[in-house]
């Protein structure tokens, strides 16, 4: 695998010395520093201004340019009140280092994701998910045993408000001795209803055509 | 703004509808072997859906026997709108035994459709279609061709009766106990679709239309044979059932019911209906039916049902004459049907009868029917 030819912006490489880089810019800055004397001792440099200003502790020094910053407790203890001040020197550092014309821009904190950004995401994608799923059981409502499409509705206007294209209305009144029903491929259906104390059957038919 | 004001003309429209649900008319013609006793309407009501009204029948019509033959079977024509989709029912009962001037009740519970546009006359008109008597003759003007279906359902109940007779007289209370115990049994454990019209010609992508071959099964002594068929399978619906037949038999025929049976992706059969068709075969003639219209299929808790393939086969002929053919009780212990067809109606009525009010009354039923 060759390293990347194009230089890390210095603001990366100041970021990268004080481990506040983002890990994926982070890793491709550390294997092209990896194979840049001319990077590598920029990086150094910046470790050099970090250690005289105590930001820096020697076991991090002593580290490779392209090895991982040290993460020792008693250090991370140290640097956390200062992590702000931190980033703020790396990317004026960078930016002095670029020139004057990109001297002027602001920089801006950086700052991880706040936890409660996690439970907002997190909390979202619930909310999506569980809507998703009450959509989906609502729309699965059993279908009517027979029914008269829609289409075929005698309608001067749109007949069914808030329904699918398919819905259809029932025509076989839903009572409760109903034993059997059947659909024709017309349209048509019947249904054959047996009264529970007389045990009279009544067979009806509603026709589409 | 035009909206609002088309719905409040709307509104005016059927405000009176809602509160009085209009005329009920029962026209039965003077000549007419029954006559009607009483109406109640009550319960009916009347309710817009866009440009429709949606009928609510609820009603018992109580009917008198005002000749001498004895009726077993009544079919009504209900009707809100001729040429309306949904806007015409029948309502039938069979399996009746009503004697010269004995009353008895016809009970309707149906939704229908008519246009929103008042009309002169009746909202629903009432109509008699026809009766079957004992002796299997007939009285009316058989529009929604009533004879043919109280004619197949007498004689399938007398088929069915006939056999549970049978095995009264062979072996006893005992035996025929535990034939209504076993029927119910099959009954409850029968697999069931729901089923639903569905447009025709809806083909997605994610579910690619195909052409199935109808698998035929053959009844013994069926006078029409089913040569051939297809069916056109998407998914969840059936389309378009094309079927060869050819009259196997002496007599010219009339019509014929191809029965299907639906088979799921994980090779479970279920009923799915019938295709009644009128194809008018000479003896030796073979003649095609075919239906343009498309069934969706639904397993019981409302998810789509995954069709695989269907199998058909002929339940009923009505030759031109009117006599009809049948499937013997025999043919239909087929172990390919026995478990999938659905009771007959008449094997249903008795057995909600030994359900509800036991074995006696059963055995008092198969005398009487005799």
């Amino acid at each position: 695998m060759k390293p990347d030819t194009r230089h890390p912006e210095p603001s990366a490489l100041a970021l990268l010395a004080g481990g506040e880089l983002a890990w994926p810019d982070a890793l491709t800055a550390r294997w092209h520093v990896h194979f840049c004397p001319q990077c590598k001792r920029q990086l150094a440099e910046f470790r050099s201004a970090r250690m005289e200003l105590g930001l820096v502790s020697a076991a991090d020094w002593q580290q490779p340019l392209d090895g991982q910053p040290g993460e020792s407790d008693s250090a991370w203890n140290a640097l956390e009140a200062e992590m702000r001040a931190n980033i703020r020197l790396g990317l004026t550092a960078g930016s002095l280092a670029s020139g004057p014309s990109e001297a002027g821009e602001a920089a801006f904190p950086l700052s991880p994701p706040a936890p409660w950004r996690w439970a907002v995401v997190c909390g979202a994608l619930v909310f999506v998910l569980t809507a998703g799923w009450w959509l989906r059981s609502s729309s699965s409502v059993p279908q009517p045993m027979a029914s008269v499409p829609a289409w075929q509705v005698p309608a001067t206007e749109p007949v069914w408000q808030g329904a699918g294209h398919e819905a259809g209305i029932q025509l076989l009144v839903p009572v409760a001795d109903v034993s059997r029903t059947e659909t024709d491929f017309d349209g048509s259906t019947r249904s054959r209803v047996i009264d529970g104390e007389t045990g009279q059957v009544t067979l009806q038919q509603v026709y589409v055509e | 703004m035009w909206n609002r004001l088309a719905f409040l003309a709307i509104l005016a429209t059927v405000a009176p509808a809602q509160t009085q649900p209009g005329s009920f008319r029962v026209d039965l013609p003077p000549d007419a072997p029954v006559a009607l006793v009483s109406a109640d309407w009550g319960a009916s009501r009347v309710t817009a859906r866009g440009g429709a009204l949606l009928l609510e029948l609820h009603s018992t019509l109580q009917l008198k026997n005002t000749g001498a033959r004895r009726i077993c079977a009544v079919s009504l024509l209900v009707t809100a709108q001729d040429q309306t989709p949904g806007g015409r029912a029948s309502v039938t009962v069979p399996s009746l035994d009503i004697e010269g001037s004995d009353t008895f009740p016809v009970r309707i519970d149906l939704r229908l459709m008519r246009p929103l546009q008042n009309a002169p006359g009746a909202v629903v008109d009432v109509q008699l279609d026809g009766i079957l008597f004992e002796d299997l003759g007939f009285y009316g003007p058989n529009r929604m061709n009533a004879r043919r279906s109280m004619l197949a359902w007498e004689l399938e109940a007398r088929r069915d009766r006939k056999a549970l007779l049978a095995v009264l007289e062979r072996g006893g209370a005992g035996a025929l106990r535990n034939e209504m115990v076993e029927a119910l049994a099959r009954n409850a454990a029968q697999p069931r679709l729901a089923v639903q019209a569905a447009r025709a010609g809806r083909a997605t992508a994610a579910e690619p239309e195909r052409e199935v071959t109808l698998a035929a099964l053959s009844l013994p002594a069926t006078p029409v044979e089913l040569l051939s068929g297809t069916v056109r399978i998407a998914g969840d619906e059936a389309r378009a059932p094309h079927v060869v037949l050819r009259n196997i038999g002496s007599k010219p025929v009339r019509s014929v019911e191809v029965s299907w049976l639906v088979r799921d992706s994980q090779g479970r059969e279920y009923p799915a209906g019938s295709l009644p068709a009128d194809v008018n075969l000479a003896p030796g003639q073979t003649g095609a039916a075919a239906k343009d219209g498309a069934l969706r299929f639904s397993l019981p808790g409302g998810g789509p049902a995954s069709l695989a393939a269907m199998t058909g086969f002929v339940s009923s002929v009505e030759f031109s004459d009117g006599a009809l053919w049948l499937p013997s009780h025999q043919a239909l212990r087929d172990p390919r049907l026995l478990g999938v067809l659905p009771p007959s109606g008449e094997q249903e009525r008795l057995m909600e009868l030994y359900r509800r009010k036991g074995l006696d009354a059963v055995i008092q039923q198969l005398h009487k029917l005799r």
